[in-house]
C-alpha cells in the first residue's frame, strides 16, 4: 500500500481525491499493485484460490475465512417480448414463498456448492509438502461458510504444529548479504549541493521567524526575542 | 522551535534583513494591522479536488 502511495506521489501527483479514483480503477491500474519479485527469490506469495490455479508450491497456507452466505444469488429473467431484462434479489425466504422460485434457487445453490468444491479442490491440490488449512466457524450462528461446509471439520481437530519443517528435505541456511555498501558516499557531498542545503537551511530558519510574526507593529521590538526564541 | 536545527546566523545581520523586509517590501502589506484583519500561519487548507495546501500567512480582511 505504502509503495503505491509512494509511487503515485513520485508522479506528481498529491490529490487524494486523485488518489481514490486512481486505486479504484480495477482495469487500468492492476499491474501498479503488484509487486516484482524474482521468481528465485524465495518469498510468501499471496493470492486468491483462482490465481493459484495450475501452481505449486511446497508450502501452502489457506485461509478460508467466514464467508456469510445468506442464500442470496443474484438471478436475471429475459423478457424478450418486452426488451426489459428484470433482476431479482432470491434467498431462502422468498424461495420458500414462491413456488416458482423453488426450484431456481435450488439450481442457483447446486450451481454456487460446485463452484465452491471446485475451488476448494484447486486449494488443497496445491501444496507439495505441507498445507495448512484455516477455517472459521462459528456454531451459535449457524451460519455457512465458503469451503469450510466440504471440509470435515469435527473429524479433523486441531493439530499440533509438526516437529518437522520441510520433511525429508535438508535446507541450508543462506547467507544474507548487505546489498547496499555505498552509504558513505551518501554523506560526501559536493559542493553545489552544500551550497543548496544551506539556501534551504537559511530559508527555513526565516520562514520560521516570519511565521511567528503577528504584525510587525508589534513584532518590531519583539524582533530579536523571536529569532532567539 | 527545534534547537538542534537552528543555524548560527549573525542577530544582528537577521534582524536587519527582517526589519527591512517587514517595512519597504511588497509583502509589506501583509504584515500591517488592521481592524477587523484575521491572520493564521501555516493554514492548511483543501481545495475542492482535495489537493492539499499550507498557507505561510493567510490574510483575511472584512470586507470594505
Amino acid at each position: 500500500m505504502l509503495e503505491v502511495v509512494k509511487g503515485y506521489e513520485q508522479s506528481g501527483k498529491n490529490s487524494l481525491r486523485d488518489f481514490i479514483a486512481f486505486v479504484s480503477d480495477e482495469e487500468r491500474n492492476e499491474t501498479e499493485w503488484n509487486i516484482d519479485v524474482p521468481k528465485d527469490m524465495e518469498a510468501v506469495k499471496v493470492m486468491t484460490v483462482h490465481k493459484a490455479k495450475g501452481l505449486g508450491f511446497s508450502c501452502c497456507h489457506t485461509a478460508h475465512l467466514r464467508q456469510v452466505i445468506k442464500g442470496i444469488f443474484p438471478c436475471s429473467q429475459g423478457d424478450q417480448g418486452h426488451g426489459r431484462c428484470q433482476f431479482y434479489a432470491l434467498n431462502q425466504k422468498i424461495a420458500d414463498m414462491v413456488d416458482e422460485l423453488g426450484g431456481l434457487y435450488d439450481e442457483l445453490s447446486i450451481k454456487e456448492a460446485v463452484n465452491n468444491l471446485n475451488s476448494l479442490y484447486v486449494a488443497l491440490t496445491r501444496a507439495e509438502s505441507e498445507m495448512y488449512v484455516l477455517c472459521v466457524k462459528n456454531k451459535a450462528r449457524k451460519e455457512s461458510y465458503h469451503f469450510c461446509g466440504f471440509l470435515p471439520l469435527e473429524e479433523y481437530p486441531p493439530a499440533a504444529m509438526p516437529s518437522e519443517i520441510w520433511p525429508g528435505e535438508k535446507r541450508e541456511l543462506r547467507k544474507i548479504e548487505l546489498a547496499h555498501r555505498g552509504l558513505r558516499a551518501l554523506a560526501a557531498v559536493s559542493a553545489e549541493k552544500s551550497m543548496n542545503i544551506e539556501g534551504r537551511r537559511w530559508g527555513e530558519y526565516i520562514h520560521r521567524i516570519l511565521s511567528s510574526i503577528d504584525s510587525r507593529e508589534r513584532s518590531r521590538p519583539l524582533l530579536r526575542e523571536i529569532i532567539k526564541r | 522551535m527545534n534547537r538542534e536545527f537552528v543555524p548560527g546566523y549573525p542577530e544582528d545581520h537577521v534582524c536587519n534583513l527582517l526589519t527591512a523586509f517587514l517595512d519597504f517590501s511588497d509583502l509589506a502589506g501583509l504584515f500591517n494591522e488592521r481592524d477587523g484583519r484575521i491572520v493564521q500561519t501555516e493554514a492548511e487548507v483543501a481545495d475542492s479536488k482535495g489537493n492539499l495546501f499550507r498557507i505561510d500567512r493567510l490574510v483575511i480582511d472584512p470586507q470594505s
